[in-house]
C-alpha cells in the first residue's frame, strides 16, 4: 500500500528545523547584543575594569549572544552614546570601583572619562571628595592583588591574600576586593558549568545559599535559567526569566531574555512571560519588534502538538512577509509545514515550491511529495520523489509506495516502459519487497508469468506476506513450476490460508482475468532485461466489461479481501478437490531459502572502511533437519485452514491454542492512541484511496527532521548512462525545477511542476490508458475507462475544502464506489449496496461480480422482476463460469 | 531462559485468555510457576505487598550518605559500526549460534529462533564489522519471520512445527533490534536498501505500538495483539525490558518524526513506577491501568529473565539517575545473579551461567565505578544462547561507553 504520511509525526519532525530559528536569529543580531546588553546592568560591572588598561582583547569566554566581560569602560564608552536617556532609577548609587581604581593609579583621563560616563548616566550624582584619598583596609598595597583579580587568577589571589594573612596578623583585603571576589569566584564558576554544559552542576550550585547569583548580572541569569531548564526545574527557570524582566528595564535584554526563554522553554511557558510585556506609545507590546520570532515559536509549537489553537491569521501573515522576503527556504518551510498539518495541502504545496526554490532540502521535497499526494497528484508525487531518492531514503520509499498501487490494479494503468524500468531499478537498488511484488503482480495481470515468477521470487525473499506468496503460488501454477508450488503449500500450510485455497478452493465464483481470456500477445519484446532482472513489458490491454472492476487490485479481485465474497448462497457444495494426496501434506522444510541481494554498488565512503572486517568463517549447518511434521499447528493470530472445512483439524499451537484466532490479526482493531488508530478514522476521507490496496503494508514516508542532505557531489546522476532506457521524450523536463541540484529528472515531470502561469489547469494526464480493443459487450457506448492517474485541479479544490463528515462521504472514484458496494451487501444493506451501484453505474461499466452484487441486492429486496432481468444479462454476456455461479 | 519463555507463554496466554475466550488456558509450565508463586506467597495480589512507592530503598541506597553526587554518564551518541574490540569473541558466538543461512539459534531453548535474537546478532554484526554475516542474518529474518502484512516481525520460530512461524505476533523489543541494527548498518555500510529497510520498521513501530498521550508518556507496547487497554482488563500491560533504550537515539538515523525522545522518557519513568517489593525490582511484566503500576495479572511477580536486560540497556545507552540504577546495582552486588521473587524479596532460582553476572557486572562499573572482570569478554564454560548474548552485548556496551571498566 502506498506511503500514508502521519501529520503529527511528520511535522513535529521539521518542527525542529523552527527551533534552531530563534538562536540562529539571535546570532545574526549578535552584534548589537554584544555592544547593549552590559547596558542591561544598570550598574556596569567595573569588576573587570582594570583589565582594560592591561589586557585592551576582552576573553572572548561567553557563547553568542555574549555579553563581553571586561567590557567598561571601553564598551560601555561605545555603549553609551545609543543611550540617549540616563537609564539609572533615581536613588541608584553608581558603583565608583574604576574611578577610585584609576584615581589610586593617577591615572587622570581615564578618571576624567569616568567621571564624564557616571554624571551621564547618573543626573544627581557629583564625584566623591575622598576620590583621591586612600581607602580604609589596606587598599594602597591591593594593587598587585586587583591586578591578579582582574586577569581572572581568583586562584592565586586566593593564595596570595591566604599567605598574607599569616604574614601580617590582622590584616584584611578591603571589603570592596572581598565583595567582588566573591561575585566573581560566582560568576567564574557558574560560567564554566555553562561552558561545559554540566546543567546539574549549575543547578546545584546556584541553589547553594551561598552562591546566589548577582542579580543584576543578565548574562549569568540566561545561564541559570537555562541550566534550570535542562535539569527539568522549569518552574525556577520561569522564575528567572520573570525576574530579568521584572527588574531589567533594558529593551534589548528583555527581548533577548524572551529569545532565551523560547529557546530553552515550551511556548505553553514562554507565553506568560511574553504577556509581561509593556506597552508602548504606539500601542504595541515592546516585543513586538521580535514578532517574527515569537510567532516561528508558535508555529512550531503548533507543529509539536504542544499548542492546539491555530495560529491567527494576522501572525501568520506576519511570518509568510518574513519567510518570502528570508532566502532560508527553512522559513518557507516552516510554512509549508503548518499548512500541511493543517491539511491546507493546496497552500501547502505551494509553499514547500517556494521553500524548494530557494533551495530546500530533500526533506522539503518530501513535504512538496506528500502534499501532491494529498492532492491525489500521484504521478507528480511518483516524479518528485524519484528525482530526491537518493538524498532522502524517505522518498525512495515514498516512489516505490506511490506507484505500488497502480501496478497491483487487476487492470493497471498504461506505465511507460521507461517508468517500469526505473521503477525495477529502485526497487532493486533497495531491495524492496513492496517493489518487487508490485511489478511481480503487474507481470502476472498482463500474463507475463516468466518476469512475474523472476519478481515475485524477488518479494518473497524479502517480505514473504500473504498475499506474495500467493501470487507467487498462482504464478508457479500457471507455469507448471509444480515442485516449487507443492513446495510453497506445504511450507505455508496453517500460515497462508489464501494460498491454500487454490488448492482448495472456496467454492466462490471468481471471474476470469484478462489472460483467461485474451489470446496472449507477444509480450517478450516489451520485456526490458535489465541485467539479472527483467522489467515487464507495459500493460496494454482493454478494460474487459463483464470483469472485476477498477481500483481493485488483482488479489482482492481473487478474492483475497475476505469481505469481496459474494454471498453464502453461492458457495456449491464442493467435493474433496482432486490432487495427488502425495503432494500435500507432504514433509517440506520449513525454511524459507529464498535470498537475492540488493543490487546497489558498494558505498565509496562509508565508516566501515575505516574499521577491520571481521574474518570470514565457516557458520555451522542447520542442525535442525527433520523429520518435518505432516499436520500442520495453530498459529496464534491466524484464521482458519479453507480444508477445515472438509473436516480436518489442526494441532494446538505453541501456547495450547487449539481454534483458530478470529478475528485474525490482519483485521485486528488498532490499539487505543496509537497513530495507527488515528489513521483508521483518517482513511474515511475520500481523498485517501489508498485503502484500495490489499496489502496493509504500512504508512512509510512520514518526513523527517534533519535528515535531508544536500547530495553529495560524487553521486552520480541516477540513470544517466542507463543503457536500456531511452529517454522518454514525450513531456518537457519541466520537473527539473524541483530536482535535486545535481540531477534533474530524467523523465519528463507533469506540468504542474512548471511555474503556475505554465502550467494549464487541466493539462493531459501523462498517461492514459489506451484501449487497444473495442470491448467485447458494449452494451452502451461505455466510456473510456477514468485514468486513475489523471491529476485535474477539480479534486484538488475539493481536497481543501472541509470534507462533510457523513457517515459516507462522496466520492466519484469508481474504485471505491465498488468497495463501497460490496462492503454493504456484506453487511446485509442491500438498498446501500444498490444506491452506491447506481452512483458509480455513471462512472464505469459494472463487472460480473458487481452486477451478481446488484441482482442478489435487488432479490433480497423482494425486487425478483429486476433481478431476474440483470441475471439474465450475466447470462447472456458471461462465460460458462459466470452462469454456473448464477443461481 | 525456559523460566524467561515461559513467562512469555503466560504473556500470549493470558492475554488471549482474556481477548478471546476459545484459548486454551495456561500451560502445564505456566501451572509450575503458579505453584511456585504461591509457595513463595506471592500470588499475584499486589495491592499492599507490592505497592510500588511503598517499598523501601534498596540496601546500596540506605548505606549511601543521605546526598549522593548525581549520575553523570556519558550519553553522547556513539555508532555501533565497527565498535567491538575483540573480534575473537565474535567469531566464538557466530560458530555457535548462527546457522550459515543466518539464522541465531537458541540453544537452550529446543534450538528454536526468534525476532529478538535475530536482532541481538545483528547488531553484533555490525559492531564486528561482519558484513557476510549481517547480510546472512537479515536476509534469513526478512524470509523467514516478516511474513506479517505489516512491517512488523513475527516474534517465534520453530523449526520442528509446520509452519515453522509458532506465532504471528510481533514482540516490541524484537523489532526495535532489528531496526537499530538495519540504521547502524545502513550508517556504517552506506547501504541504502539497509536504511530503507530499517525505516520502513521503524516508522510501524512508532505506528502501531507507541501509546501516546498515557499518564506515564508514550508508552511502548510489547506486542500490536494482546496488551492495550481494550484488550486486558489489566491492561496497558507493558515489559520494561522492551525499552531498547540504546536503539531510540540512533533510530533517529531513519525514522526522526517518531518521538523517541518521548519513549526513552516514559521508559524512565514506568521504571520508576515498577519498583517492587523489598528490592524495589521491576516485574517483568506491568499493568500500568489509570498510570498505576503492578505486577500485572497471570504472569509471575518477578524480576527475572526477562527484566535483567534492562540494566544492560540503561548503561548501554548512558542514561537514567542514580535511582534507576540503585535497585539493579543492589541486586548485582549479591554476586549470585537471581531470579527475584518481588513479594518477598526471596531467590527464586539462581541465573547460573556467568553472562548474566556481566550484565549486572557493566551497570555496577557504569553506576559505581567498579570495575568488570578483565575476562568478561570470555566464558570460562561453554554457555547458552541467552547468556552467551547477554555477556557479548555487556562487553560491546562497555567497549563503546565505559573502556575503563574492562581495564580491570
Amino acid at each position: 500500500m502506498p506511503a500514508r504520511l502521519n501529520g503529527s509525526l511528520l511535522l513535529r519532525a521539521l518542527a525542529l528545523l523552527a527551533l534552531t530559528a530563534p538562536a540562529l536569529a539571535q546570532a545574526s543580531d549578535g552584534g548589537s547584543m554584544i555592544i547593549d546588553a552590559p547596558m542591561a546592568r544598570p550598574q556596569p560591572q567595573p569588576l573587570a575594569e582594570p583589565s582594560a588598561p592591561e589586557s585592551p582583547e576582552p576573553k572572548a569566554e561567553a557563547r553568542a549572544p555574549v555579553v563581553e566581560e571586561g567590557a567598561a569602560p571601553a564598551s560601555s564608552a561605545r555603549a553609551t552614546p545609543r543611550q540617549a536617556a540616563p537609564i539609572a532609577e533615581e536613588g541608584d548609587r553608581p558603583d565608583e570601583t574604576a574611578l577610585r581604581y584609576y584615581a589610586g593609579r593617577g591615572e587622570m583621563g581615564r578618571v576624567n572619562v569616568e567621571i564624564e560616563r557616571l554624571v551621564r548616566l547618573y543626573k544627581s550624582w557629583t564625584p566623591p571628595l575622598d576620590l583621591f584619598a586612600q581607602e580604609q583596609s589596606g587598599a594602597p598595597d591591593e594593587e598587585a592583588l586587583w591586578a591578579l583579580f582582574s586577569a581572572d587568577r581568583i586562584d592565586e589571589l586566593r593564595a596570595t591574600i591566604e599567605a598574607r594573612k599569616k604574614e601580617q596578623p590582622g590584616w584584611a583585603p578591603s571589603k570592596d576586593l572581598e565583595t567582588k571576589l566573591r561575585r566573581k569566584e560566582t560568576r567564574l564558576r557558574i560560567m564554566t558549568f555553562f561552558r561545559q554544559g554540566r546543567w546539574q552542576d549549575l543547578a546545584d550550585y546556584v541553589k547553594q545559599d551561598s552562591h546566589q547569583p548577582d542579580d543584576t548580572d543578565v548574562e549569568m541569569l540566561w545561564a541559570v535559567a537555562e541550566a534550570f531548564s535542562k535539569t527539568k526545574q522549569t518552574a525556577d527557570a520561569i522564575g528567572v526569566y520573570r525576574s530579568i524582566l521584572n527588574s531589567s528595564s533594558e529593551k534589548p535584554a528583555r527581548l533577548a531574555t524572551i529569545h532565551k526563554a523560547m529557546a530553552s522553554l515550551r511556548m505553553s511557558d514562554v507565553e506568560p512571560l511574553i504577556a509581561m510585556g509593556r506597552t508602548e506609545a504606539s500601542g504595541k507590546s515592546e516585543f513586538a519588534a521580535i514578532e517574527t520570532d515569537i510567532v516561528r515559536a508558535r508555529i512550531s509549537a503548533y507543529l509539536h502538538d504542544e499548542r492546539a489553537d491555530k495560529i491567527p491569521d494576522g501572525e501568520l501573515a506576519v511570518f509568510q512577509d518574513h519567510a518570502r522576503g528570508a532566502s532560508d527556504p527553512n522559513q518557507a518551510g516552516l510554512v509549508a509545514w503548518y499548512y500541511y498539518k493543517t491539511k491546507a495541502f493546496r497552500d501547502a504545496l505551494e509553499w514547500f515550491k517556494l521553500a524548494l526554490e530557494r533551495g530546500g532540502d530533500a526533506m522539503v521535497a518530501h513535504g512538496l511529495a506528500h502534499s501532491l499526494r494529498e492532492l491525489d497528484m500521484r504521478r507528480e508525487t511518483e516524479e518528485v520523489a524519484y528525482a530526491w531518492r537518493e538524498p532522502l531514503v524517505n522518498n525512495l520509499i515514498l516512489f516505490i509506495d506511490i506507484l505500488e498501487r497502480d501496478l497491483t490494479l487487476e487492470h493497471p494503468p498504461y506505465i511507460e516502459p521507461e517508468r517500469l524500468a526505473r521503477y525495477a531499478k529502485a526497487t532493486m537498488e533497495a531491495a524492496s519487497g513492496e517493489g518487487a511484488q508490485a511489478l511481480a503482480w503487474y507481470a502476472y495481470n498482463s500474463c507475463q508469468y516468466e518476469v512475474a515468477h523472476q519478481w515475485f521470487q524477488r518479494a518473497v525473499a524479502w517480505f514473504p506476506k500473504e498475499a506474495t506468496v500467493y501470487g507467487h503460488a498462482l504464478t508457479l501454477k500457471r507455469l507448471k513450476k509444480d515442485k516449487e508450488f507443492w513446495e510453497l503449500m506445504n511450507r505455508y500450510d496453517g500460515l497462508f490460508a489464501k494460498a491454500l485455497e487454490i488448492v482448495f478452493p472456496d467454492g466462490y465464483y471468481h471471474p476470469p482475468t484478462a489472460c483467461d481470456l485474451l489470446a496472449k500477445q507477444n509480450l517478450r519484446a516489451g520485456q526490458q532485461n535489465l541485467g539479472a532482472y527483467t522489467a515487464p513489458a507495459s500493460y496494454a490491454h482493454p478494460q474487459q466489461n463483464g470483469m472485476s472492476g477498477y481500483g481493485v487490485t488483482a488479489a482482492q479481485a481473487a478474492g483475497y479481501a475476505p469481505q469481496a465474497y459474494p454471498p453464502a448462497a453461492h458457495i456449491q457444495r464442493q467435493e474433496f478437490p482432486k490432487f495427488d494426496r502425495k503432494l500435500f501434506p507432504a514433509p517440506t522444510d520449513p525454511e524459507n531459502a529464498m535470498r537475492f541481494a540488493a543490487s546497489a554498488s558498494p558505498a565509496t565512503h562509508s565508516p566501515s572502511l575505516k574499521s577491520q572486517a571481521a574474518v570470514d568463517m565457516p557458520l555451522q549447518r542447520e542442525p535442525v533437519r527433520g523429520p518435518w511434521p505432516l499436520v500442520a499447528s495453530r498459529v496464534p493470530g491466524v484464521g482458519r485452514m479453507p480444508y477445515e472445512r472438509y473436516g480436518f483439524s489442526l494441532l494446538p499451537g505453541w501456547n495450547g491454542a487449539t481454534g483458530p484466532t478470529s478475528p485474525t490479526y490482519a483485521v485486528q482493531r488498532a490499539p487505543k492512541g496509537t497513530l495507527w488508530e488515528a489513521e483508521q478514522a483518517e482513511k474515511a476521507r475520500p481523498r485517501i484511496a489508498f485503502a484500495n490496496g490489499m496489502s496493509g503494508v504500512p504508512a512509510a514516508g512520514a518526513p523527517m527532521q534533519g535528515m535531508a542532505q544536500p547530495p553529495a557531489a560524487a553521486q552520480t546522476p541516477p540513470h544517466a548512462a542507463q543503457p536500456v532506457v531511452a529517454p522518454y521524450p514525450q513531456q518537457p523536463p519541466v520537473g527539473a525545477a524541483y530536482a535535486p541540484p545535481q540531477y534533474a529528472p530524467p523523465y519528463g515531470a507533469p506540468a504542474y511542476v512548471a511555474p503556475p502561469h505554465v502550467a494549464p489547469p487541466h493539462a493531459a494526464p501523462p498517461a492514459v490508458a489506451q484501449p487497444v480493443a473495442p470491448a467485447p459487450v458494449a452494451a452502451s457506448a461505455s466510456p473510456p475507462a477514468p485514468a486513475p492517474v489523471a491529476p485535474t485541479s477539480e479534486p484538488a479544490r475539493e481536497a481543501s475544502e472541509p470534507v462533510a463528515r457523513l457517515a459516507l462521504p462522496q466520492t466519484t472514484d469508481a474504485g471505491a464506489l465498488a468497495q463501497r458496494a460490496i462492503q454493504f451487501f456484506s453487511a446485509k444493506n442491500y438498498a446501500g449496496a444498490l444506491e452506491a451501484l447506481d452512483q458509480r453505474a455513471p462512472l464505469a461499466p459494472e463487472t460480473t461480480n458487481l452486477k451478481m452484487i446488484r441482482a442478489w441486492s435487488l432479490l433480497h429486496l423482494q425486487r425478483k422482476e429486476e433481478a431476474r432481468g440483470v441475471f439474465a444479462t450475466l447470462g447472456a454476456q458471461g462465460s460458462q463460469k459466470s452462469r454456473s455461479g448464477s443461481p | 531462559m525456559i523460566l524467561r519463555l515461559a513467562s512469555l507463554v503466560l504473556a500470549f496466554a493470558a492475554s488471549q485468555a482474556v481477548a478471546r475466550a476459545q484459548v486454551a488456558p495456561v500451560v502445564p509450565l505456566g501451572a509450575a510457576i503458579q505453584s511456585q508463586m504461591n509457595a513463595a506467597g506471592g500470588a499475584p495480589a499486589p495491592g499492599a505487598m507490592l505497592a510500588p512507592g511503598a517499598a523501601p530503598q534498596p540496601q546500596a541506597g540506605a548505606k549511601d550518605k543521605p546526598k549522593r553526587k548525581p549520575l553523570a554518564l556519558d550519553a553522547r551518541v556513539i555508532p555501533l559500526g565497527g565498535a567491538l574490540k575483540t573480534p575473537e569473541a565474535w567469531q566464538a558466538y557466530k560458530a555457535r549460534f548462527v546457522t550459515e543461512n543466518g539464522r541465531v539459534i537458541d540453544t537452550g531453548n529446543g534450538m528454536i529462533s526468534h525476532s529478538e535474537g535475530q536482532g541481538y546478532a545483528m547488531l553484533l554484526a555490525v559492531a564486528a564489522n561482519d558484513r557476510a554475516t549481517f547480510d546472512r542474518l537479515w536476509g534469513w529474518t526478512r524470509a523467514n519471520l516478516m511474513v506479517r502484512d505489516d512491517q512488523l516481525v513475527a516474534w517465534r520460530w520453530e523449526p520442528t512445527r509446520r509452519p515453522a512461524v509458532a506465532d504471528i505476533n510481533n514482540a516490541s523489543d524484537g523489532d526495535l533490534l532489528i531496526a537499530w541494527a538495519l540504521a547502524e548498518a545502513g550508517e556504517f555500510w552506506g547501504e541504502v536498501a539497509l536504511r530503507a529497510g530499517g525505516r520502513r520498521i521503524a516508522v510501524e513501530v512508532g505506528r502501531k505500538l507507541v501509546v501516546a498521550r498515557t499518564k506515564l508518556g508514550a508508552l511502548l507496547l510489547p506486542a500490536v495483539a494482546g496488551f492495550s487497554g481494550e484488550e486486558r482488563a489489566d491492561g496497558p500491560v507493558v515489559n520494561p525490558s522492551y525499552w531498547v533504550f540504546p536503539a531510540f537515539a540512533r533510530l533517529t538515523l531513519v525514522a526522526p518524526e517518531v518521538d523517541w525522545n518521548g519513549v526513552v522518557q516514559s521508559g524512565l519513568d514506568v521504571l520508576r513506577a515498577a519498583r517492587f517489593g523489598a528490592s524495589a525490582l521491576p516485574a517483568e511484566w506491568v499493568s500500568l491501568k489509570d498510570g498505576v503500576a503492578k505486577p500485572a495479572d497471570g504472569f509471575p511477580a518477578q524480576f527475572g529473565y526477562n527484566a535483567v536486560r534492562i540494566p544492560l540497556y540503561l548503561a548501554w545507552a548512558g542514561v537514567g539517575e542514580r535511582d534507576h540504577y540503585d535497585p539493579f546495582v543492589a541486586w548485582a552486588r549479591t554476586g549470585r545473579p537471581s531470579v527475584v521473587e518481588l513479594a518477598s524479596g526471596a531467590q527464586a532460582g539462581a541465573l547460573g551461567e556467568g553472562g548474566y553476572a556481566s550484565v549486572g557486572a557493566l551497570a555496577l562499573c557504569a553506576a559505581e565505578g567498579v570495575a568488570m572482570p578483565a575476562d568478561t569478554a570470555f566464558a570460562r564454560a561453554p554457555e547458552h544462547y541467552y547468556p552467551a548474548t547477554l555477556r557479548l552485548l555487556a562487553v560491546v556496551a562497555a567497549q563503546m561507553r565505559y573502556p575503563t571498566c574492562l581495564r580491570g
